[in-house]
C-alpha cells in the first residue's frame, strides 16, 4: 500500500514535470522578446555596420518571424531531442551544457555537501552545549563567515591560500586529469561552502534542540542508553526532516547559482553561460539551461520528498491517494 | 595521479622563481617555449564570419590573412604574394603557392575567393559583411583572385589585411558551416599556429604549425587563460603563472606597475559623444559649445585614464595618418579642428547666449560593463553640473543600448561612443560619424550631422583609391564638421600591456598590433 502511494505520488510529480518546464520556457522566451534588438546589437558590438548586414544576421537568427513561430520552431526542435544552436557561438546548444556541467555540479556538490557535513556537525555540537559560550562561539562564527559576500571571501581565500601560502591554484580547471581538476575545485568548493554554513548549523541546532527537550530523549537517558547514541540514532534522525529541507533548498540552486565564484576562479561553468547568454540574448541558450533547471528543481524535489519518508517512516503520502 | 604531481610540482617551481626575484627567463628553456597570456574575456567561437567576438590577437596567430599590415600600417604580402589595380574597380591577388593549411592542404585561390564570399553569403549572415559593402564579385582562376567593386573604394584595398581577410579552408568550412569554430569543430588555418584545445571560458590552446613555410615563432605552445576576475588576473600576474596580458584595468595601474612590466601603445581608440544635432536643445550651437568647454578633457586623459589617453579634438586619432602625410602635414590639419579647451567661463558664456541659458537635464545611456564609460560619465556629470547642466546616468545592456543607435529614431540626444577603425584608412571613422549617409537606420551618425560640403568631400575620399587624396579630403571635412560642433570628442585611448618584468613589446606594436604576428613583437630579454 505504501509503496503505491509512493509510486503514485512519483507519477504525478513526473507528469507534472512537462507542463511546468514548458510553462518556464515560454515565460523566459516572452522576457527575452522584450530586451530590444535581440542579439544582432549585443553581436556587433558598438561596431559599425549597414542595413544589408543586420537583416541577414536577422533572417538567419529568425528574428524576423513572429515569437509564436520562433517558439514553435524551438520547441519542435526540442520535442526532436534537439535543443538547437547557440546564436553567439554556432556551437550545438546541448553541446554548450554538457561541456560545462560537470564542473558546475561537481563543484556545487561537492559544496554542498561540505555545508551540510560541517553545518550538521556544528549544529550538533552547538545544541549539546546550549547557552555555553562553545555554543555562541559556533553560531556567531558561522553566521559571520557566511554574511560576507562570496566573492570577498573568494579573493580573500586566493590571496592568502593560493598567492600567499601556495596550497591552492589560482585559476581555471588545470591541464586535464582527474586529480589535477579536482586539486582546482577545493577552494572553489570550500568558498561555495561557507555561505550555507550558518543557515545549516542553526537549523540543525534548533532542531536538535527541540528534539534534545522532549520527553523521548529524557527517558533515553534515563535508561542509561550511552549519550553517543542517544545523539546520533534518536535526536539526530528525529531532527533531519527540517534539515533535509533546507538541503533540498540548497540543491535546488545548484546548477547556476554560483556565478561569483566562478568568475573569481576563471571556471567554465553553466552559470557564466548562463550570464553571457543572457546578455548577447542567446535565447537557445539560455532557453537550455532554464530547462535543466526546471526538470533539476522537479526532480531534487521529489527525491527530498522521498527521503523525508525513509526517515520518517510518519511521512506516506497519505493525502495522494485520498 | 602522475599528472597531478607534476602540474603541483611546476606550479611550486614558477612561484619559487617568481618569489626569488628571477627576472629572466633565458636560463630555462623549458620556461622560454611556453606563453601564458590572460585574456578577460573567452571567445564566443573562433570562426570571424559568425561572430565578431572571436578575439583577433589569438586568431591572427592562426588563420594567416590575404595582405597583412606592416609597422606604418602599409599593406604587405602574405597569402597573396603580390596585388595590382588595373582600375578603379578591379583589384587582382597572385596566390603563392608554397603556403599551406595545418593539416598539409595547399592554400589555393580557391580558398581565398570562397574566404572572401563567405562575408557575402546571406545564409552565413556575417557580421562583417559591411566591411564588403563595396564589392560585387569574387572570382578564382588558376592562381589569381579577382576583386570587382560596385564602386571605387578607399576602404576596400585594406581588407584583405583585415579580419575580413583570413583565409579559411574552403573544404573544412562547407563540411562543418553551422559548428564551424566551435569546440567542437576547431578552424584549420595556415599562420604559425594552430589551434589544439578552446573551450569556452576557460582557455585556448596554440602549438606550432608544423606546415607553416614561414619563420618559425618564438614560442612552442601559446595557452591564452581566461581570468574575468581583475583581482584574480593580478594575482596570476604576480605568482608569474602569467607571463602577459592586455586586460589591465586602468583603475588599478599603480598595483599592476608592481607586478609587471608595463608598457602603452596607440590604439586609435576613439572615445566621445554624439548630440543630435536635430534635437532642442542640442539644435542650438551655443550649447554643444558649452557643453564642449565645460568638460575637463585633460582631466580625463591624465587623470581618470591615469596618462592612457590623451584629450581627443575629432574621431581620427593622427597617427592614422602617418603612413601617407608628413608630421608637419598632419599637425596642420589638425589645427584646422575647433578645439574647446576647458573653459568654465567660456562655457556659462556660450550657454547663457542659448536658448537654455540657465542650464538644462538630459539622460545619457551607459553601458553597464564598461568601467572606463563609467568613470568618464561620472566626470561629465560632475563637470557639466558646473554650468547648470543636468546629467542623469542610466545603465543599459551592450547589446539594447546600441540598438538605439542602429533604431536611429528621433532625439537620439547625447550618445556615448566609442569605436575604432577597422582598417588604416582615415575615411572610415569620419565617414560613419560626418556623413550624412549615415545618419540613418543602422547608421553610426547619432549626431545627425549634415553639411553637404562636408559630404562631397567625404564621398570624394571614400571612392578615393589614391590614399594621399583621400587623407587630404578627410582632413578638411574633419575640419570643416567640427565649426558645426557635432561632437564632444573626449579621448583617444591607448592600449596597455603588462609583461613579466624584463620584457618588452616592440616600438614598432601599432594599432592594428592584433592583425599580425605580434608574438614576434614581444621582446623576452
Amino acid at each position: 500500500m505504501m509503496t503505491q502511494r509512493i509510486a503514485l505520488h512519483l507519477l504525478r510529480r513526473l507528469a507534472l514535470l512537462v507542463p511546468l518546464a514548458i510553462g518556464v520556457t515560454v515565460v523566459v522566451f516572452l522576457l527575452a522578446s522584450l530586451i530590444p534588438g535581440g542579439p544582432v546589437a549585443a553581436l556587433l558590438a558598438g561596431r559599425s555596420t549597414d542595413t544589408a548586414t543586420v537583416d541577414a544576421m536577422r533572417a538567419k537568427f529568425h528574428l524576423d518571424d513572429p515569437l509564436a513561430l520562433q517558439y514553435w520552431f524551438w520547441l519542435r526542435g526540442l520535442i526532436q531531442g534537439d535543443l538547437g544552436t547557440s546564436i553567439v557561438s554556432g556551437q550545438p546548444v546541448t553541446a554548450a551544457i554538457s561541456d560545462r556541467i560537470g564542473t558546475t555540479l561537481v563543484l556545487n556538490l561537492s559544496g554542498v555537501l561540505l555545508a551540510l557535513v560541517c553545518g550538521v556537525s556544528l549544529g550538533m555540537f552547538a545544541a549539546s552545549r546550549r547557552g555555553s559560550s562553545i555554543d555562541r562561539l559556533v553560531v556567531g562564527g558561522t553566521l559571520a563567515l557566511s554574511s560576507a559576500p562570496p566573492f570577498v571571501l573568494a579573493i580573500a581565500g586566493l590571496f592568502v591560500l593560493s598567492f600567499q601560502l601556495g596550497w591552492f591554484p589560482l585559476f581555471g580547471l588545470g591541464n586535464g586529469g582527474f586529480w589535477t581538476t579536482a586539486w582546482h575545485l577545493v577552494l572553489p568548493a570550500i568558498v561555495v561552502a561557507i555561505g550555507p554554513l550558518a543557515f545549516i548549523t542553526k537549523i540543525t541546532r534548533a532542531a536538535m534542540i527541540d528534539q534534545l527537550d522532549q520527553d523521548y530523549i529524557l527517558f533515553l537517558r534515563a535508561r542509561g542508553i550511552p549519550a553517543r547514541q542517544v545523539m546520533f540514532a534518536h535526536a539526530l534522525r528525529n531532527a533531519l526532516v527540517p534539515v533535509l529541507t533546507a538541503a533540498g533548498l540548497l540543491f535546488v540552486g545548484l546548477l547556476t547559482g554560483t556565478v561569483f565564484v566562478e568568475t573569481v576562479f576563471g571556471l567554465p561553468g553553466l552559470g557564466r553561460l548562463l550570464v553571457t547568454s543572457v546578455q548577447f540574448n542567446d535565447f537557445p541558450v539560455t532557453q537550455g539551461i532554464v530547462l535543466i533547471v526546471a526538470a533539476w528543481i522537479i526532480f531534487t524535489n521529489l527525491i527530498v520528498d522521498l527521503l523525508y519518508a525513509v526517515v520518517d517512516p510518519r511521512v506516506d503520502f497519505a493525502g495522494v491517494a485520498a | 595521479m602522475a599528472k597531478f604531481w607534476s602540474d603541483w610540482r611546476s606550479r611550486l617551481r614558477s612561484v619559487l622563481i617568481a618569489s626569488m626575484g628571477v627576472l629572466s627567463i633565458s636560463g630555462s628553456d623549458a620556461l622560454a617555449k611556453d606563453l601564458n597570456w590572460a585574456l578577460r574575456d573567452s571567445p564566443r567561437s573562433l570562426f570571424a564570419p559568425v561572430n565578431y567576438t572571436i578575439d583577433v590577437m589569438i586568431m591572427s596567430l592562426v588563420q594567416d590573412t590575404i595582405l597583412k599590415f606592416g609597422p606604418d600600417g602599409s599593406l604587405q604580402p602574405s597569402i597573396a604574394s603580390a596585388w595590382e589595380a588595373p582600375d578603379p574597380l578591379t583589384y587582382i591577388y597572385t596566390i603563392r603557392g608554397d603556403a599551406k593549411f595545418s593539416n598539409g592542404h595547399p592554400v589555393t585561390s580557391a580558398d581565398v575567393a570562397f574566404s572572401l564570399n563567405l562575408h557575402l553569403d546571406p545564409n552565413v549572415g556575417s557580421q562583417e559583411a559591411a566591411l564588403l559593402g563595396s564589392v560585387a564579385s569574387i572570382t578564382a582562376d588558376g592562381d589569381k583572385v579577382t576583386v570587382k567593386l560596385k564602386e571605387p573604394s578607399s576602404l576596400w584595398k585594406f581588407m584583405p589585411a583585415s579580419i575580413a581577410g583570413y583565409v579559411w579552408e574552403k573544404s573544412s568550412v562547407e563540411a562543418n558551416l553551422a559548428n564551424y569554430g566551435t569546440p567542437q569543430v576547431l578552424p584549420i588555418g595556415s599562420g604559425p599556429y594552430k589551434v589544439t584545445e578552446y573551450v569556452v571560458d576557460s582557455h585556448v590552446t596554440l602549438e606550432r604549425n608544423p606546415e607553416y613555410a614561414g619563420d618559425e615563432a618564438q614560442f612552442d605552445k601559446i595557452t591564452f587563460h581566461i581570468i574575468p576576475d581583475d583581482q584574480t588576473r593580478l594575482l596570476a600576474m604576480r605568482s608569474g603563472e602569467i607571463d602577459g596580458t592586455l586586460a589591465v584595468p586602468t583603475t588599478a595601474l599603480e598595483q599592476w606597475k608592481e607586478a609587471a612590466a608595463i608598457d602603452s601603445f596607440s590604439s586609435f581608440i576613439w572615445r566621445g559623444l554624439t548630440l543630435d544635432m536635430t534635437q532642442a536643445p542640442f539644435d542650438d550651437i551655443h550649447v554643444r559649445r558649452a557643453l564642449n568647454y565645460a568638460v575637463d578633457k585633460v582631466a580625463i586623459a591624465d587623470g581618470l585614464m591615469a596618462g592612457l589617453a590623451v584629450p581627443s579634438s575629432t574621431v581620427n586619432d593622427p597617427g592614422i595618418f602617418a603612413g601617407v602625410m608628413s608630421d608637419a602635414e598632419v599637425k596642420a590639419g589638425y589645427d584646422g579642428i575647433a578645439s574647446f579647451p576647458y573653459d568654465l567661463v567660456k562655457a556659462k558664456a556660450e550657454l547663457a547666449q542659448s536658448s537654455v541659458p540657465s542650464g538644462f537635464a538630459l539622460t545619457m545611456n551607459i553601458p553597464e560593463d564598461s568601467a572606463v564609460i563609467g568613470k568618464i560619465s561620472q566626470a561629465l556629470k560632475a563637470d557639466w553640473a558646473k554650468i547648470g547642466v543636468d546629467l542623469t546616468l542610466n545603465l543599459m545592456p551592450g547589446g539594447p543600448r546600441f540598438q538605439i543607435i542602429l533604431d536611429h529614431k528621433p532625439n537620439l540626444g547625447v550618445q556615448v561612443i566609442g569605436n575604432v577603425p577597422d582598417a588604416p584608412d582615415p575615411v572610415q571613422m569620419a565617414f560613419q560619424y560626418f556623413s550624412s549617409k549615415q545618419a540613418v537606420v543602422n547608421g553610426n551618425n547619432s549626431s545627425n550631422f549634415h553639411d553637404d560640403q562636408v559630404d562631397a568631400l567625404l564621398d570624394e575620399a571614400a571612392k578615393s583609391t589614391d590614399a594621399k587624396m583621400a587623407a587630404d579630403l578627410v582632413m578638411q571635412a574633419q575640419a570643416l564638421a567640427s565649426q558645426q560642433v557635432p561632437l564632444v570628442s573626449l579621448i583617444w585611448q591607448k592600449s596597455v600591456v603588462a609583461l613579466k618584468p624584463g620584457w618588452t613589446i616592440d616600438p614598432q606594436f601599432n594599432a592594428f598590433w592584433n592583425m599580425t604576428h605580434w608574438i614576434d613583437q614581444i621582446k623576452t630579454n
